[in-house]
């Protein structure tokens, strides 16, 4: 999954993308609203955090423009503005959540994942594909009831397909909700990492679930009977 | 007397009483009138019946007591043109001798009424009568018709005086006075007891008011006491008190806007000190990464650290308990100090710097609050000018002090924000969220700090494209002999 973080405030911008990093998202960064807006409108991220007081352009404006051009990505409102007014007018101006600085970044964690499950369709945090569990708040994987041991790359790739199981994930689609701007490798490495699953997946006998599209991706499904 | 009410009440039963007091003098004043002129009537039938009993008779004037009531209340004497009394009432009163002395002589024709004393001083009336006594004629048979003319003998005069006294009157007056000022007590009482409830109905629009009033609180001061409502009498008062709730709204509008404020750049701050801290202490790091987070909440509570200051400092000004410690100070090498600090915290900017001063500058003043407000205005002008903009720095003598002027290409700034700059945290870009240093307290404290220290600060806009900020210190120059030794601070 992959999330932009678009914060002037140096210390909380630190924090909040290594949190993110360290659970597993990839994370791009913005410094301002205009940088903010250009990153939002021509990646694909799963999630915005956005900061309502940015230098440039407010994270009123930016989302306003967001929502202009049906860049529908989920959208956590950042700011130290607490009263009742400015939250509605945050939310009216298509903001998914709100969070009051300052926050624990285990709850800004926590509304991140929920605006992504929501953003898939996936209200439970426990994701079930046959006889696949996938425990989004624990990030933890298990196959007939046994743990599977997988590597935060493979989580997030797992993660992704599972929110949307029954699609044809391309390639580049995978590549770029899991890769940040700044990583240099190519979607050929999502090729690797689908390898990598498949066998921990599969190992002990399970069904294939992540099967192969030629010329279009990959989709992650329950075997046919 | 502190309510309306009872001054109300007070206002007409001394209306009410006057008004009787009025009304009782006159009916005292036309009984008075009545009973003299009773006591004139009495005193005319009298004198009518006495000169009746007045006979001429062989150049004698002689006075029949028959037919005289001698019980008559009345006090006379008559007295001959030669001055000896014909007759005198038997009473133990006399008309007093004072009266009669003069006025013997000068009795008119035509009867007149005055006011004298009898003998044992008590006042009287006196009616005043010279006439003719009766001249009995002899006729010398039952037939005899002709008549007979007695000529006038003005020796034949005689000068009656009839006096009445005031007792009567008196007594009557004195019980009317009484009674009527029973009266005016009864009626005082009376007044009181009526207008209670009526002075009631008076003050009711005020309690209504107050009842109206009593509902505002600082959570309704959008509301205003209706005017059209009150009587005409009270809007004067309702309308100040409407202006009043306005300037409080206004005040408590910029109290509340204030602390949002503060909030708000407190919070930017701690959030991220919040979670620079959370994410050091959510897994086990190296020493190298607790180190740089030491290093980076250091830098946070630093920032803090210099917003709470400035707010404080507002605080104190606001308060006006800011103590002033006046020293000789060189005001250039402050203002070179100020901006050799300032550049150290702008290093992201690189600026060319135009000093256009005295070599020295030699003023009595605060050192602190004086290098606080040069490095407002200098910090202001490198956050809000071009990044490599030439800052100019002048500094001239004027009248009544010197002039300091800070130039820098603005960057942002418009005509419009002018007013504004002065303003707490206003900044210039609404949507910053730089805090500690940038807040929008910098101008605002300078501004405070300039008229603390006896000057102003002006903030204008040339050609739309240079900011110039002008201290003017009402400060002359300190002489200091060659030699000595002068605080740097």
């Amino acid at each position: 999954m992959k999330i932009l973080v678009v914060e002037d405030y140096a210390p909380i911008r630190n924090a909040v993308t290594e949190s993110l990093r360290e659970s597993g998202y990839a994370v791009d960064v913005a410094v301002d609203g205009e940088g903010g807006l250009w990153a939002a409108s021509t990646g694909n991220y799963d999630c915005v955090v956005l900061d309502w007081m940015l230098p440039k352009q407010s994270g009123l404006q930016v989302l306003a423009r967001l929502r202009e051009l049906s860049i529908a990505a989920p959208v956590l409102m950042l700011t130290a503005k607490d009263a009742t007014e400015d939250r509605i007018t945050g939310l009216d101006s298509g903001a998914d959540d709100y969070l009051v600085k300052p926050f624990s970044l285990g709850e800004l964690q926590a509304r991140v994942r929920a605006l992504i499950r929501r953003h898939y369709v996936a209200k439970n945090p426990k994701i079930v594909v046959a006889d696949l569990e996938l425990d989004t708040v624990a990030k933890q994987v298990s196959r007939r009831g046994r743990p599977v041991e997988l590597s935060a790359r493979e989580y997030a790739l797992l993660e992704y397909l599972t929110m949307r199981s029954g699609e044809v994930v391309s390639r580049t689609d995978i590549w770029t909700h899991l890769y940040e701007m700044s990583d240099e490798s190519t979607s050929n490495v999502v090729d690797v990492y689908v390898g990598y699953l498949r066998r921990k997946l599969e190992t002990g006998g399970g069904a294939r679930l992540i099967h192969t599209r030629r010329g279009l991706g990959y989709v992650l499904e329950a075997p046919s009977e | 007397m502190n309510s309306i009410r009872l001054r109300v009440l007070a206002a007409a039963v001394a209306v009410t009483v006057g008004m009787l007091v009025l009304a009782g003098i006159s009916q005292l004043t036309l009984l008075y009138d009545g009973l003299v002129r009773q006591l004139d009537q009495r005193l005319m039938t009298a004198a009518s019946g006495l000169t009746q009993a007045f006979e001429r008779h062989e150049q004698r004037t002689e006075f029949e007591w028959e037919g005289i009531d001698e019980g008559l209340p009345l006090e006379f004497v008559a007295i001959d043109s030669q001055g000896i009394v014909l007759a005198e009432s038997q009473g133990k009163r006399q008309i007093a001798p004072d009266f009669l002395e003069g006025r013997a002589c000068d009795v008119p024709s035509v009867s007149r009424m005055s006011n004298g004393t009898l003998s044992d001083g008590s006042a009287a009336r006196i009616l005043l009568l010279r006439f003719q006594p009766h001249v009995e004629v002899e006729r010398h048979s039952e037939h005899d018709t002709s008549t007979f003319s007695e000529p006038i003998d003005p020796e034949a005069d005689v000068r009656l005086f009839v006096a009445g006294s005031f007792d009567d009157i008196n007594a009557v007056m004195q019980l009317a006075k009484w009674r009527l000022a029973w009266v005016t007590m009864l009626a005082s009482g009376l007044a009181a007891v009526i207008l209670w409830p009526v002075t009631g109905f008076v003050v009711r629009p005020i309690n209504r008011m107050a009842q109206q009033i009593a509902t505002l609180d600082v959570h309704r001061l959008d509301e205003r006491v209706d005017v059209s409502e009150c009587p005409r009498e009270l809007q004067p008062v309702i309308l100040r008190l409407n202006e009043f709730i306005t300037r409080l709204a206004k005040a408590f509008e910029r109290e509340k806007q204030t602390t949002a404020n503060i909030a708000h750049e407190l919070r930017t701050p701690l959030s991220g000190l919040v979670a620079t801290l959370e994410l050091a202490a959510s897994r086990s790091r190296t020493a190298q990464y607790y180190q740089q987070t030491i290093t980076s909440c250091r830098h946070i509570s630093a920032e803090l650290q210099t917003l709470v200051e400035q707010i404080l400092l507002l605080s104190r000004l606001d308060a006006g308990h800011i103590s002033m410690n006046r020293q000789v100070v060189d005001a250039i090498r402050m203002l070179k100090e100020s901006w050799n600090e300032v550049l150290s915290q702008h290093s992201d900017t690189s600026p060319s710097i135009d000093w256009n001063t005295p070599e020295s500058v030699q003023i009595e003043v605060d050192p602190t609050y004086l290098r606080q407000v040069f490095r407002n205005l200098l910090a202001n002008a490198l956050t809000h000018g071009e990044p490599s903009q030439s800052v100019g720095i002048f500094v001239e003598k004027t009248q009544s002090g010197y002039m300091v002027q800070i130039v820098n290409t603005c960057a942002g700034i418009t005509k419009d924000d002018i007013p504004r700059l002065k303003e707490r945290f206003f900044q210039i870009d609404n949507n910053r969220a730089n805090t500690g240093q940038n807040a929008g307290l910098g101008l605002a404290i300078a501004d405070q700090l300039v008229t603390m220290l006896d000057g102003n600060l002006s903030l204008e806009l040339v050609n739309n494209v240079q900011f110039v900020a002008t201290v003017r210190l009402n400060i002359p120059e300190v002489h200091v002999a060659t030699g000595c030794c002068l605080p740097s601070n």
